[in-house]
């Protein structure tokens, strides 16, 4: 068939821009425009590390190192989630703490019928909340940042009227979740591991992943390509919202207890996580495996900034900061690949 | 009557890159006068009126208006020459009064309207306004007034040319009347107006006289008295463009229609039409700015709503949305590629398969090696190189990149392609591929509807032309049957042809 | 003469619109006096006016962002930061020093927001949720794990003693701004400025608007509203603390979008930005006088805001429909 892409149609090829590597070669796949904040990333990981290790005392020891598994785990897992609102171009939910704060509320007060069912129970939980912006974002056509700090309210209310403020203490066992450990690897670690595998085979082989990832693309050249645009966001809205609500069991099984309390800061962790690992705000750009890179490299700076004696003021400061950097950052390498 | 020169054009000529979009004008205005100016998409009327604003400079020559030599590429004081152009300014939340004093530099850091009001008023009324508020919103107002309203803006600031461009284009009879009135009002100030128009029976009526423009040159300017309709078509096409030689006949039209349209219309905009298309046929709509030709090709896609029946292949068919109209087989390719048509940032691979993903996916999992398989065949289908399946969408040219958004359409097999505008910005080498690509596709039984302003595009590629006026279908012909002078006709006259003896 | 005085007297209230949201402020003030005790005191009206000073003058910045098409998430930990700014440099005798230092603080977050906004052409609301995170940590840290108290108590009476039985200086303050923003809205070519970008930018910029100017005085009045209300808020209180903020945001962005505030931009004006404030805050006060708990006000607040924003979906959608001119009467 080689005839028919006749000479005419390869020489007009030429005349055009001249071919840019492929996205299929080494360099293309890690160092050009698209991928190069992901792998930078990385590399910060691996140098921050390196640099702990050599500078810090104790930074890779046993108990540091736990440390550092047990904060990127249920903040990854959280971040994740939020990289499919991202990835669909709908920005960012920021009802996750809420969720997460009452999902610890709801795992303690289920626990006493066993760790998976209560496990289950919350994840019902997170399904509905996401359920729920989901069809008032992806069918409504309400503004997500809104509706998710509406939904934020509404959560946080209830939960805060269902234990009244209080501290409830599950009577039940989650040591499992809460400490157990499968050789040196807390089960925590193990879950958002596997769970983060699992969301970026998702997005990456699926229908449903590559729609999301064209709906970020261009929700109306998406819309007339015929893809199913609004089953696809409340699907999106409803995998975040178990995120969290997975996150707020994370939490409280490691305090052994519920509190709306715990799960503060989720949102700006999450958000921080995914812009820093590399997905694009735009919609579309970027794996959801960067934002659990993204939420380790946070962890890690976490850790050292910790470490080192500052406080979880600064801290946050940093993460702000960060934030900031990272998108102006990613707005330039926009501008890098248009020219 | 006119005589006195206003503006002076002397030697003007605009390349872009090779192409000459204006070649050695000439040009004169007479104070006073109200002149219309008439030619092709891409005569070189637009470039014209963009140096005359001052938004372009001019590669060589000389403007002077009212005596004075214009600097090129400076924006024109608006005193002297104002454009209203098709896309209009006016700011909807803002006020009749904001919107015309808008811009104006008797508007201080501190700004009591009601030292503006009279003025506004007495401007507004004298247009024929006498009825709106002054303090209500624009996006209140008609898009005739708010056409009256920019004039209104333009003439309060005082310009001596006003440049009026496509003005009525999307007007209704009652509001376009309103229009005449207000440049007749404009004429006894002593406005000259320059009045750009494809609608020819407005141009006869209104204007002193006509210029024309074709191919970059001016090639005629002419008292209205004396000029005729036919005239006019002839200096405005040239030559008549040699009829596309037909040798297959038209396919078979005996047996069921592929497409039924019945009563089939947009309201408002487009009038109740029938129309039965057979398979394998490739028409083409054509049809002013307004005409609703353009929003008929929409409709049938899905993406606007539209009444009456729609049969495909004897089954009657809902399609209010474009998911409805795929399920149905009906594949569009829009207009606007870059914003609607393709997905600029990512792989001409993953554009070509996002219709069909449903037939690549085993329980929900993509099937690689089916997506591979399929955009490879895609892209051969449609003679781009298949070393580009990976390459980014908006690295291509656009000719590469329309490629792309018929692949895209064309996978889902659809029984009826519809294309909005199917080579705009396309060069010539694509064009052919892409010409040779459908009628291999209609051959195989694809009924093709396309929309074109491009009047040699409709005679290359189309089996049967349909030019609508106003909403309304003039004329349903074999290509064989008809030339550019006739789409022109029908889509500047419409059902009545003027009579004008020399 | 014409005479359309019938269509120009509704437009005063603000339109269909905002004749509904006055209705609805009436409704709310009579029901919550007829069946809530308490409620219609002049001394419940003090504590009223009190929570609409803060939720008055919060609202107001985060509106006039809105009127440009943009949101500031930013106003909440900008409250909290400027309350922990006033009293850590005011102290307890330089408190006007410690108001103007928080002050230009929330001038140069504001440049900031507006000049990267500008710059990057991204969503106001990505770079505002940056603002956001480094200004909640920078109130932690001010605040370095407590409260910050002033000794000075009579600053806080100032502000807080009433006048004429249901004001106080405060709640005149933002009565004032009010006041101000109404006067730069309606009488000032910037004002015009700002809807005319709101609405359509690209014909603003080609008529000569500086777009740019626009939102960097939008940004930075949207951060000094805020700044200056966590600065009062503390003074009054005489402490400051990092949550000073929370649920203003939520509360502020429902009482602008009730106040008709388009969230597309260019629709709204000050007088519906009142009354919407004066919904929520009677509503929240209402429901604490019932006894709700804060719980259920957080619940109440974001079920409104979560319906008054579909609300504003698809009913200003309907509305438009109703609103489109009548066919043109023959010439």
């Amino acid at each position: 068939m080689s005839h028919s892409i006749s000479r005419t149609s390869t020489a007009k090829d030429q005349r055009v821009a001249p071919m840019k590597t492929p996205s299929s070669s080494l360099f293309g796949r890690w160092l050009g425009p698209e991928r190069m904040q992901a792998t930078g990333v990385k590399v910060a990981i691996i140098i921050l590390f390196i640099w702990g290790w050599a500078t810090i005392d104790n930074f890779a020891s046993s108990s540091n190192l736990h440390a550092i598994m047990y904060s990127v785990a249920a903040i990854g897992i959280a971040a994740v989630g939020m990289a499919f609102i991202t990835l669909s171009g709908n920005l960012f939910m920021l009802s996750m703490a809420a969720t997460a704060a009452l999902s610890t509320i709801i795992f303690a007060s289920f626990l006493y019928l066993g760790l998976v069912p209560a496990l289950l129970i919350v994840a019902l939980v997170g399904l509905i909340i996401g359920l729920v912006q989901g069809v008032v974002v992806g069918l409504g056509g309400v503004n997500p940042i809104i509706a998710t700090i509406a939904v934020a309210s509404i959560v946080m209310g209830a939960g805060a009227l269902y234990s009244g403020g209080l501290t409830i203490v599950g009577k039940g066992d989650a040591s499992w979740l809460g400490v157990g450990q499968l050789g040196v690897f807390p089960n925590q670690l193990l879950l958002f591991l596997v769970l983060a595998i699992a969301a970026e085979f998702v997005v990456q082989r699926t229908r449903f992943g590559r729609e999301l990832r064209l709906i970020g693309l261009n929700r109306t050249t998406a819309t007339l390509a015929g893809i199913r645009v609004g089953r696809t966001l409340v699907l999106s809205f409803v995998i975040a919202g178990l995120a969290a609500a997975i996150a707020g069991s994370l939490f409280a099984s490691q305090a052994a207890q519920g509190n709306l309390k715990l799960a503060a800061g989720l949102d700006f962790d999450a958000i921080a996580a995914v812009l820093v690992g590399g997905v694009s705000i735009r919609g579309g750009h970027g794996k959801i495996i960067d934002a659990a890179f993204g939420a380790l490299f946070l962890a890690i700076v976490s850790n050292i900034l910790l470490v080192k004696g500052l406080s979880f003021e600064i801290q946050l400061m940093v993460k702000g900061i960060v934030v900031i950097v990272a998108v102006i950052l990613g707005a330039l390498a926009v501008g890098l690949r248009k020219s | 009557m006119h005589t006195e020169t206003i503006l002076q054009v002397t030697g003007l000529r605009k390349t872009y890159g090779g192409i000459v979009a204006l070649d050695n004008v000439d040009f004169e205005l007479r104070a006073g006068e109200i002149h219309g100016l008439c030619g092709e998409n891409g005569a070189g009327k637009s470039t014209l009126v963009k140096i005359l604003g001052g938004l372009v400079a001019p590669s060589e020559g000389e403007i002077k208006v009212a005596g004075d030599t214009l600097r090129p590429g400076k924006r024109t004081d608006p005193r002297l020459i104002a454009i209203v152009h098709q896309e209009l300014s006016i700011i909807p939340a803002l006020s009749v009064l904001d919107n015309v004093m808008m811009g104006d530099e008797r508007v201080g850091s501190i700004y009591i309207r009601s030292k503006f009001a009279a003025d506004v008023r007495r401007q507004v009324d004298a247009l024929g306004l006498e009825h709106i508020d002054i303090h209500q919103p624009a996006s209140e107002l008609s898009l005739a007034e708010q056409q009256l309203i920019e004039i209104a803006r333009c003439v309060l600031r005082g310009a001596r040319v006003l440049i009026l461009d496509e003005p009525t284009a999307t007007l209704a009879d009652s509001e376009i009347h309103r229009v005449f009135v207000a440049v007749r009002w404009l004429q006894k100030q002593g406005t000259t107006v320059v009045f750009i128009s494809h609608r020819l029976n407005e141009v006869f009526e209104l204007t002193d006289r006509i210029s024309v423009f074709r191919n970059g040159k001016h090639v005629l300017t002419t008292e209205t008295a004396g000029l005729t309709s036919d005239e006019l078509v002839r200096a405005m096409i040239g030559r008549d463009v040699a009829r596309r030689v037909v040798d297959q006949a038209l396919p078979d039209a005996t047996g069921m229609p592929r497409l039924r349209l019945e009563r089939f219309a947009i309201p408002g905009k487009v009038q109740p039409l029938n129309l039965s298309v057979p398979g394998g046929q490739i028409i083409g709509f054509v049809g002013q700015l307004g005409s609703g030709a353009d929003l008929l090709v929409e409709a049938l896609s899905g993406v606007r709503p539209h009444t009456g029946m729609v049969t495909l292949d004897n089954e009657e068919v809902r399609i209010r949305t474009p998911k409805q109209a795929i399920e149905k087989g009906i594949a569009y390719v829009p207009e606007d590629r870059a914003g609607k048509g393709v997905f600029l940032e990512t792989t001409v691979a993953m554009n070509v398969t996002a219709s069909i993903l449903d037939r690549l996916t085993a329980f929900g999992l993509l099937r690689p090696k089916a997506e591979a398989d399929a955009a490879r065949a895609l892209a051969v289908r449609f003679a781009i190189d298949p070393r580009r399946l990976t390459s980014t969408v908006s690295q291509l040219s656009g000719g590469n990149q329309q490629k792309v958004a018929i692949a895209k359409a064309a996978a889902l097999e659809p029984r009826l392609l519809i294309l909005n505008e199917p080579t705009r910005g396309v060069d010539i080498g694509a064009r052919a591929e892409i010409y040779e690509q459908l009628r291999e596709m209609a051959g195989h039984g694809l009924t093709i509807i396309f929309f074109s302003t491009d009047f040699e595009e409709v005679l290359e590629l189309a089996d049967r032309v349909v030019t609508i006026f106003r909403g309304q279908v003039i004329n349903d012909r074999g290509v064989a049957d008809v030339s550019m002078s006739s789409i022109l006709n029908d889509i500047i006259h419409g059902p009545e042809k003027i009579a004008r003896t020399a | 003469m014409t005479t359309f005085t019938a269509s120009a007297r509704l437009r005063l209230v603000g339109g269909t619109g905002g004749a509904l949201r006055l209705g609805l402020l009436i409704v709310a003030v009579v029901l919550f006096s007829l069946l809530v005790d308490n409620f219609g005191t002049p001394r419940n009206a003090y504590a009223l006016f009190q929570s609409f000073a803060l939720l008055g003058l919060v609202t107001l910045g985060l509106a006039l962002t809105m009127l440009v098409g943009e949101f500031d998430l930013s106003v909440g930990s900008m409250v909290a930061v400027g309350g922990l700014i006033t009293l850590k440099v005011g102290g307890a005798d330089h408190l006007l020093l410690g108001m103007l230092a928080a002050a230009a603080f929330a001038i140069v977050v504001g440049l900031f927001n507006a000049l990267v906004f500008s710059w990057l052409r991204l969503s106001s609301l990505v770079i505002t949720v940056g603002s956001m995170i480094a200004l909640g940590g920078f109130a932690y840290w001010l605040a370095d794990g407590r409260v910050i108290n002033t000794d000075n108590f009579d600053a806080g009476s100032l502000l807080d003693d009433s006048m004429l039985g249901i004001f106080s200086l405060r709640s005149l303050l933002t009565i004032a701004a009010f006041v101000a923003a109404f006067g730069l809205l309606k009488y000032t070519r910037l004002g015009r400025n700002i809807l005319a970008t709101g609405s359509r930018a690209a014909a603003a910029k080609a008529s000569g608007v500086s777009t740019t100017a626009v939102y960097v005085v939008v940004f930075v009045l949207s951060a000094l509203c805020a700044s200056l209300a966590g600065s009062l808020l503390s003074i009054s209180l005489a402490t400051a603390s990092a949550t000073m903020g929370n649920n203003l945001l939520l509360q502020a962005a429902s009482a602008a979008i009730i106040g008709g505030i388009a969230l597309s931009g260019g629709i709204g004006g000050v007088g519906g930005v009142l009354v919407g404030v004066l919904i929520l805050t009677a509503l929240n006060n209402g429901l604490g006088l019932l006894g709700a708990s804060a719980a259920s006000m957080l619940f109440a607040n974001g079920l409104v805001l979560l319906v008054v924003v579909l609300l504003d979906g698809r009913v200003g959608q309907w509305l438009k429909k109703l609103r489109r001119p009548a066919p043109l009467k023959s010439f």
